[in-house]
């Protein structure tokens, strides 16, 4: 046979094992080292870290990273600021820049020709010129956000949330708001306002609460608190279109957004004379007409062509009477221009008859200041002279008559206010320390330099804005308290028009209104 | 010679030997010993080689049983099983590459007699059989393991176990030595 049978495959296999002996004489060696190995020292428990430990230890490392994050105090966050706006925390006073955050307990202040607009979350302020607000509270856990305005002007979009409070602190009272959008003009000599332009205000005052709906205002005083129309200005114009004002700021949710003005469609909706002296800028792609419309009163401007125009466009409120006035045409416009620039543009450079008046310059406020003087009135974004701080001087060179004037008025502008520039003579810091600012500033001292007006302030002064004819204290040198009484300026709501301002030849006097 | 070995594990065994009673250590040397050492000599490992396994399988299943969920006698032989097999597999690797045959002056089984001359050709046959089939081999014929406890100590299934036994019996059968032995 050609094949083993299987079985004796197997039984030879089995006979192949290693036989007994062999393995008894082995398994004794064996066991010797087995049994050195047993009497040896067991080896200490090496701790072994568990897969599950290093994953607990991540995992409790996140959560107290996320709870320490939530608990910690959220913080205001600039998001644009123009001018030289100082926030101070504790001792430390530092000059705003975008991105800074700011701290429960931060004072910002904002000169007379700036703003800064802050985040907190997603709730947006704006705190305008000549103004000071306080952080008093910022927290997540209960979501509080409490701000106390001590002057000025502030602007408040709080984020739509019923489970949080966000309020504004007056002297005379509390504003809370309900998802909503108000402005708060807390003013020398004046009733504290608060308006609503949507949503909902609680208004709690020693003297009453009241509930200030879209489109109304109360006045907080002894009195119990009335809640009064405030009718807003609405303005439609093609889609598209961009309502920006003297201080460049523009009425949208971005970073320099202009108080007291909403975006709603295709149009906008104004806080009364909160902004007066506006641009709409639109973009076209052949020539036509833009249609604007002001609470009913309709305007056509044509434009000749493609291209992106401005529109200045001028509101006056009296009382229920709406004054809109167009200036000029479209003019046409670099298409890369920011909107949200916060220098103002060279378009804003005002027209003579827009010189404003000597109650309407920074001196006013100084004079208010520094005398203490609650009559005085803060000049509002229109009409303050931050916008003149670009001036083309270009432009200014077209005109000689006009840059005298105008030359006062950026002198006026740069000039630093004593209680907030401790130098006098620093050019830099009366503009506002800003590189491209400075850079402008430059060119005004080298116009100013070569275009020396008789009558003209030193720079340092810090009432350099008078204008020569038109101020009782212009041909010396003016001091701080020879500034117009600043009793004598005109209310808010009684801003004379433009063509009103009296001419540089007349004696000025606010109370002709 | 078969080997029983119990299916169930002792708890109280395995706790002795947690708690490195010499004796319980002792009863099972004994017991698993003579099972690695003729696996490793099955496998082709001379006696030193093939004590040395068994000793080094010992010495580290003290080190790592109380790591190890080895609650049952038939685990604990399994696992010495594999750590032998991979000793060997490294030494055969450092050596020559592959395992030498059954030393055959050596091996003399006491249970079965075969003589002398079939024995050399097996052991030739079974050189070079591939490790698997060997293994196999080992574990069903020399070790006297059924399919079953093959498939739990080579972590096999069982036909694959018998598939491996079939072709490992038939390479034997196809074998030219044996063959040659036959006539």
């Amino acid at each position: 046979m050609n094949e083993r049978p299987q079985q004796s495959i197997e039984e030879a296999l089995a006979g192949l094992a290693a036989p007994a002996a062999e393995v008894e004489r082995y398994r004794h060696r064996s066991w010797y080292k087995l049994q050195s190995a047993l009497r040896a020292p067991a080896p200490a428990r090496r701790w072994q870290l568990p897969v599950w430990r290093p994953l607990a230890l991540a995992s409790a490392v996140a959560v107290a990273a996320i709870a320490f994050f939530a608990l910690q105090s959220p913080r205001a966050v600039v998001a644009a600021v123009h001018g030289e706006v100082i926030a101070t925390v504790g001792e430390q006073r530092l000059t705003l820049r975008p991105g800074d955050a700011l701290p429960v307990g931060a004072s910002i202040t904002t000169p007379a020709n700036g703003w800064v607009a802050l985040r907190v979350g997603a709730d947006r302020m704006s705190v305008d010129v000549s103004s000071t607000l306080i952080l008093r509270e910022l927290s997540r856990f209960p979501a509080r956000v409490v701000t106390e305005q001590v002057t000025g002007r502030t602007w408040h979009v709080p984020a739509h949330d019923p489970g949080r409070v966000y309020a504004v602190r007056t002297d005379s009272g509390e504003a809370i708001a309900r998802g909503t959008a108000f402005l708060v003009v807390t003013l020398p000599g004046t009733p504290v306002e608060v308006m609503t332009v949507e949503g909902t205000v609680q208004v709690d005052a020693p003297a009453g609460s009241a509930l200030v709906s879209a489109g109304q205002l109360v006045r907080l005083g002894a009195a119990p608190p009335v809640v009064e129309d405030s009718p807003s200005t609405r303005l439609d114009t093609a889609a598209g279109a961009s309502l920006i004002d003297q201080l460049g700021r523009s009425c949208e949710a971005g970073s320099a957004e202009m108080p007291g003005c909403l975006a709603s469609g295709n149009g906008f909706v104004m806080l009364p004379n909160v902004a007066t002296d506006l641009r709409i800028k639109i973009e076209v792609t052949s020539a036509g007409t833009v249609k604007i419309d002001v609470d009913g009163q309709r305007t056509e401007v044509s434009v000749p062509g493609e291209g992106t125009f401005e529109i200045k466009l001028n509101l006056r409120r009296s009382g229920t009477e709406l004054e809109v006035e167009i200036e000029g045409g479209a003019e046409r416009v670099e298409d890369d221009e920011d909107d949200t620039d916060e220098t103002a543009e060279p378009s804003d450079t005002p027209e003579p008859s827009d010189t404003p008046e000597p109650s309407e310059t920074p001196d006013a406020d100084e004079n208010d200041d520094e005398d203490g003087d609650e009559d005085g009135e803060t000049p509002e974004p229109s009409e303050t002279p931050g916008a003149d701080e670009n001036e083309d001087d270009e432009d200014a060179d077209e005109d000689e008559g006009d840059a005298e004037d105008r030359d006062d008025d950026e002198d006026a502008t740069e000039a630093p206010r004593p209680s907030e520039t401790p130098d006098l003579n620093d050019d830099e810091d009366s503009s506002g320390g800003r590189e491209g600012e400075d850079g402008a500033s430059d060119e005004d001292d080298e116009d100013a330099d070569e275009t020396p007006k008789p009558s003209s302030t030193p720079r340092p002064s810090p009432t350099g804005t008078a204008k020569p004819s038109a101020t009782p204290q212009a041909t010396k040198t003016p001091e701080p308290s020879d500034t117009p009484e600043p009793s004598k300026t005109p209310e808010p709501d009684e801003t004379p028009d433009p063509d009103d301002t009296p001419k540089p030849e007349e004696a000025p006097d606010p109370d002709d209104d | 010679m078969a080997h029983s070995g119990r299916a169930d594990g002792e708890p109280g065994d395995i706790a002795r030997l947690l708690a490195r009673d010499e004796d319980a250590w002792r009863a099972l040397h004994e017991r698993e010993f003579q099972v690695l050492y003729r696996f490793a000599r099955g496998m082709g490992a001379d006696e030193h080689l093939a004590e040395d396994c068994a000793s080094e399988a010992f010495i580290r299943l003290l080190r790592e049983l109380p790591k190890r969920r080895l609650d049952t006698e038939r685990s604990i032989r399994a696992w010495l099983l594999v750590v032998c097999r991979n000793y060997l597999r490294d030494q055969f690797r450092r050596s020559h590459g592959a395992p030498a045959p059954l030393d055959a002056a050596h091996a003399a089984s006491e249970s079965v007699e075969i003589d002398p001359h079939t024995r050399l050709a097996l052991e030739s046959a079974l050189a070079p059989l591939p490790e698997t089939q060997r293994e196999v081999l080992v574990m069903r014929f020399m070790l006297g393991m059924t399919t079953q406890q093959v498939a739990h100590a080579s972590g096999r299934g069982v036909k694959a176990v018998e598939s491996l036994q079939h072709r490992a019996l038939a390479a034997l059968r196809r074998s030219s030595v044996l063959r040659k032995e036959d006539r």
